[in-house]
């Protein structure tokens, strides 16, 4: 009975009001404007979207399933998922831009050569820069998910038949670990997906704007105020979603192609020589962290330069006092940024662990996708619908309960394995011995699990400190953080304010991370 | 753990109540501004300090497009009690009723500069609704190499772009100084400068903007990177423009080459050159919303805002630079460009959306 | 004494039906069967665990008393398993006073109980020692004191010696009978092996039907 309740007031919290709320707009919204007008306003960049969704989806699928063969990327390295966007997207871009400092080293090294780069795919402001900021940003999640399905299968054992019958460890891999692994990793890499259509705040950044991606036209859109925007905003909220049903319905059929071709080449039979293939690759855990340093590093100079013009290889003057200045304009939005992130994360991991427990009980140890069906729906669809309803300026509630919507689902899915992983025997252990149900729960499951636990909530409250969207449309006068702030001066151009704010952004989740690390280190 | 969430607790509460009581004394006064400039959010802020000892709390809400506000105040549904605006959000307003009269109230009048005709906005009577803040022309930074002499043609500009291909762009429209790169090619390509003053209606629009297209046409392809992208504001272009990807950039303020150098944003050796013979020129303006929660406050921000001292600070060339619109003589200014007049504000969106449709493909 | 009375249990593809178990105070009784039976899914039943995927429908007086309304905290059925469960996350002596904290005495008297205890096992030096820095059979052995520890009414024993070695299964089997028969209560033992038991053996087979 308190189960049902349990789950009954999740689901209306956190998934049905919120689509419910949607869902009733979108029937008695005003779809002025025929379709054909927002068909030729914003089929360009439909296409563009669904390009690019899918093109960094792909890659990121390969990218996973080759990389994930080697060490185990750990907890530590996981924290480097936590970058935000924002920081993530002007560090890098200050690394690689045509006048950015790899080509300044170049230029330094080869005087004939005169920069900056005139023409160059990696401009500031391009298809191409995004989906590499894209790629950059998604993979090292995808490859922990995918790490941790390899984790539950027995591939040690399957390794040794199939060495065993003559395949070498590489083509094992891929022959019989990554078909298993295909089917699992679905979930994690439709909602990279999906999410990949929906971000507003990189291509705002770092994307093209002629034609923009759809998810950012319609947010730009949905500012201006003639009568037939409001109709285009619509039209283009639809078509968004049709872009992510098509991206999804093609990924699938990508999957099943694969599997086709992968078990047509095992019943094959054929095998490599064994001395050709290498050893273990590892899951690059020293690139991400070298790229993680290096962006720091970026950052942490431009927000101290005063001046520093290409092809200068270091600033040419130096504003130390600049954060300093900044400050009593950082503090309010650090309480912000905080709060919300604390009030959201605390709520979401509650829910998330409620639930869990619920169905630990009940002996439900499958991951319900449908809890995570707030990921699997464009955020701008979402929280345009919301606007709509609540208002644009609606105050902390509001926007609160908009960053829970989507901090819940992360905070289950980064929980659930650990969680059901767990014996339930400890519990009964506890209880035999006297002990009453919430009693066991706190002395014996919480501080076994208390690492997993605290990474859960590390991660819900980093998900609530990048949120762009519902923030800047639910409460963005009331209610701004850290990451509004950044985006919005970092668009206007002088990034070295905006690092100042992105660091700002990036330490904010570090720090949660490191804490809960640390907090939950082993004895020894 | 008990002790842990009940420190929590009390850390939570007092930054509840914290905030709350500071902000006990004061009144509020949201002010929608452009943000996207950071000498505009120093002046600002410099104001909000200024304001604080009359009991004023100046909460600059930065806007990337003023147009939100506007769409937010027209279907009025915000909590606005001062917005920076002109031309067409001004039209907007002015025929949704959406404004506070109070020019003649705040006996601002006799000290305004009248040869800066801020009467008209965008050939709009400005009828008492809003007060004129500042002045804006338009023109292109470049480097002292790129350019010779102090303006350019649009044919010479056709030129260089075809000699320096990928060196040129625009800020894409309805970014406002993209749409007055527009105009202000128009102008230059076009004889019949008057027509521009009256209506698009009044005129035939499509005969006059012909030349522009065609223009467009074949400038195209010889933009940064063909034309397939652009920035998204001028602020971008400046940074690109200052890292020498670019070879000129917008601007609306007319002593912004002074200011971006003292700030350390673009090179020394830039200057300012005039697209076509004379700079288009127009105000801005402040305005009070008649849904101002706080009217009073907001009002005392204007007379504050066109105080001697204020406009001083803002024409000051270490900060934001902007011209005064006050009669009175500041002498370490550089001269005001020459003055094109401004086009008639339906002009604004025709533009827009005429290159909207045509650009890209 | 410890009976269970009218037992069904439907499983998905058998069903066991077992009219009557008695088992006397200070008496072991075995339960044997192929695996896969319900042996472990019986004892905890037994214990009060909620068993979603088996229909099970029965009795079960401890000393008179019907318990089968009460949770798993209220029986006062003591468990021993193969896998041990001493909390890692606990040192011995905290595992042993995490037992006996439902008892009343003050912190003194407790702590001299588990000094006694351990000193029984001549173990006293590890009491503040984690379960993972003991061997298999100490962990053992500390495993059935705490468990006898909240001073349960009955206790289940779910193959306690099948993670031991042979030399070892025989000295912690006779450890456990001279405990139990010391502590006077009624046990059940889950076992593949017939040499474990004690006493009287069940083999579930007999009440297996299809």
């Amino acid at each position: 009975m308190i189960s049902r309740m349990v789950r009954v007031a999740i689901a209306l919290l956190w998934l049905i009001l919120p689509l419910g709320v949607v869902l009733w707009q979108s029937t008695t919204a005003s779809f002025e404007g025929a379709l054909s007008d927002a068909f030729r306003a914003l089929s360009g960049s439909a296409l563009l979207t669904f390009a690019v969704t899918l093109i960094t989806s792909l890659i990121v699928l390969f990218g996973a399933l080759g990389l994930a063969r080697g060490k185990r990327l750990s907890a530590t390295w996981a924290s480097f998922i936590a970058v935000p966007h924002v920081a993530f997207a002007i560090g890098l871009l200050w690394l690689v831009s045509p006048s950015g400092w790899l080509v300044r080293i170049v230029d330094a090294l080869l005087p004939m050569w005169q920069g900056p780069l005139q023409s160059s795919w990696l401009s500031s402001k391009s298809a191409f820069t995004l989906m590499v900021v894209l790629v950059l940003k998604e993979l090292p999640f995808l490859i922990l998910m995918t790490q941790a399905n390899v984790q539950q299968m027995p591939v040690l054992r399957w390794q040794q038949q199939a060495q065993a019958l003559g395949y070498s460890r590489r083509r094992f891999w891929w022959l019989i670990v990554v078909p298993a692994l295909l089917r699992r990793i679905r979930l994690p890499l439709y909602i990279i997906a999906i999410y990949t259509v929906s971000v507003v705040d990189i291509p705002l950044l770092v994307g093209p704007n002629a034609p923009a991606l759809l998810a950012q036209a319609v947010f730009e859109l949905n500012w201006q105020f003639t009568s037939n925007t409001q109709g285009l905003v619509h039209w283009g909220s639809l078509l968004l979603v049709l872009v992510a049903i098509v991206t999804l319905v093609v990924l699938r059929v990508v999957e099943w192609v694969l599997q086709r071709w992968l078990s047509s080449l095992a019943a094959s039979g054929k095998r490599t020589p064994v001395a050709q293939t290498t050893g273990k690759r590892a899951g690059l855990p020293w690139f991400w962290a070298g790229l993680a340093v290096i962006i720091f590093m970026s950052l942490l100079l431009q927000s101290v330069q005063q001046s520093w013009f290409y092809p200068s290889l270091w600033p040419q003057g130096w504003q130390w006092s600049r954060w300093l200045a900044e400050w009593p304009y950082i503090a309010p939005l650090l309480y912000n940024t905080w709060i919300l992130a604390v009030l959201s994360a605390t709520l979401a991991w509650l829910s998330a662990v409620a639930l869990l427990e619920v169905q630990a009980q009940r002996q439900q140890h499958q991951l319900h996708v449908g809890w995570l069906a707030m990921l699997m729906v464009p955020q701008l669809v979402l929280v345009l619908g919301w606007q709509q309803t609540i208002g644009p300026d609606s105050g902390l509630i509001g926007l609160l309960w908009s960053h829970t919507v989507f901090c819940f689902p992360y905070a289950y899915l980064t929980l659930h394995g650990a969680y059901h992983a767990y014996p339930r025997r400890w519990l009964w252990q506890a209880r035999s011995l006297g002990y009453g149900p919430w009693a066991a729960w706190f002395k014996v499951l919480a501080p076994m699990l208390k690492r997993p636990l605290a990474l859960a909530w590390a991660m819900a409250f980093s998900i609530s400190v990048a949120q762009y969207l519902p923030t800047q449309w639910l409460a963005p006068v009331t209610h701004p953080t850290l990451t509004t702030e950044a985006v919005s001066i970092a668009s206007g151009g002088d990034w070295r304010l905006g690092s100042v704010y992105a660091l700002a952004q990036w330490a904010s989740v570090w720090i949660v991370f490191m804490l809960a690390l640390w907090g939950t280190r082993a004895r020894n | 753990m008990k002790r842990l969430t009940l420190l929590l607790a009390v850390i939570m509460y007092l930054g509840y109540v914290a905030p709350s009581a500071a902000q006990q004394q004061t009144t509020p006064v949201y002010f929608y501004a452009w943000g996207g400039n950071p000498t505009i959010n120093d002046y600002i802020r410099w104001a909000a300090k200024e304001l604080r000892p009359q009991g004023i709390q100046l909460q600059h809400v930065k806007v990337a497009d003023i147009a939100e506000v506007v769409k937010q105040l027209v279907d009025g549904q915000s909590n606005a009690d001062l917005i920076w605006i002109n031309g067409e959000n001004f039209h907007a307003l002015k025929e949704a009723d959406r404004l506070m009269p109070i020019l003649t109230e705040l006996n601002i009048k006799e000290r305004l500069n009248d040869q800066l005709s801020w009467q008209s906005d965008f050939g709009e009577p400005v009828a008492d609704l809003e007060v004129p803040w500042g002045v804006g022309q338009f023109y292109l930074l470049t480097c002292n190499t790129c350019v010779a002499g102090d303006h350019i043609s649009a044919a010479e500009l056709l030129e260089y772009a075809a000699e320096h291909p990928g060196r040129i762009t625009y800020p894409k429209p309805p970014e406002f100084h993209g749409t007055t790169f527009l105009k202000s090619l128009l102008l230059s390509l076009s004889e019949q400068d008057e027509a521009f003053l009256k209506p698009v209606d009044a005129v035939d629009a499509e005969k006059l903007t012909a030349p522009l297209w065609t223009y467009l046409d074949e400038l195209q392809p010889l933009l940064w990177q063909g034309g397939e992208n652009y920035p998204s504001s001028a602020a971008q272009q400046l940074k690109w423009f200052a890292n020498k990807q670019l070879d000129v950039a917008p601007s609306f303020n007319p002593n912004e080459v002074k200011t971006l150098v003292n700030q350390g944003r673009v090179p020394a050796g830039t200057k300012r050159i005039t697209l076509g013979d004379a700079a288009i020129t127009n105000s801005h303006y402040l305005a009070i919303p008649k849904s101002s929660g706080h009217p009073q406050a907001a009002k005392q921000v204007i007379t504050f805002f066109l105080s001697e001292a204020a406009q001083r600070k803002k024409a000051d060339l270490s900060g934001w630079g902007d011209p005064t619109v006050l009669d009175i003589a500041l002498p370490d200014t550089p001269a005001m460009l020459p003055v094109a007049a401004e086009f008639h504000v339906s002009w604004q969106t025709y533009l827009e959306q005429q290159w909207q449709q045509r650009y890209p493909r | 004494m410890l009976e269970i009375n009218h037992l069904t249990m439907v499983f998905k593809y058998h069903q066991l039906v077992i009219p009557s178990l008695t088992v006397s105070a200070g008496e072991v009784l075995t339960l044997t069967g192929a695996s896969g039976i319900g042996k472990s899914s019986l004892l905890q039943w037994i214990l009060g665990v909620p068993q979603p995927d088996i229909t099970i429908e029965g009795q079960i007086k401890l000393n008179g008393e019907d318990v089968g309304a009460l949770p798993i905290e209220s029986r006062q059925i003591g468990l021993v398993t193969q896998q041990v469960d001493l909390f890692p996350h606990m040192t011995v002596e905290q595992n042993l006073l995490f037992a006996l904290a439902t008892k009343q005495g003050d912190d003194a008297a407790r702590h001299d109980w588990v000094k006694q205890e351990l000193d029984s096992v001549a173990l006293t030096d590890y009491a503040t020692a984690y379960p993972t820095e003991l061997s298999g059979g100490q962990a053992a052995r500390i495993a059935l004191l705490r468990s006898l520890a909240s001073a349960p009414k009955s206790i289940l024993l779910d193959e306690p010696f099948s993670a031991l070695d042979v030399k070892l299964r025989k000295t912690i089997r006779d450890f456990t009978w001279t405990t139990l028969t010391a502590a006077s209560m009624p046990a059940i033992l889950v076992t593949h092996d017939v040499q474990d038991a004690p006493g009287n053996i069940v083999n579930l087979e007999d009440y297996y039907y299809d």
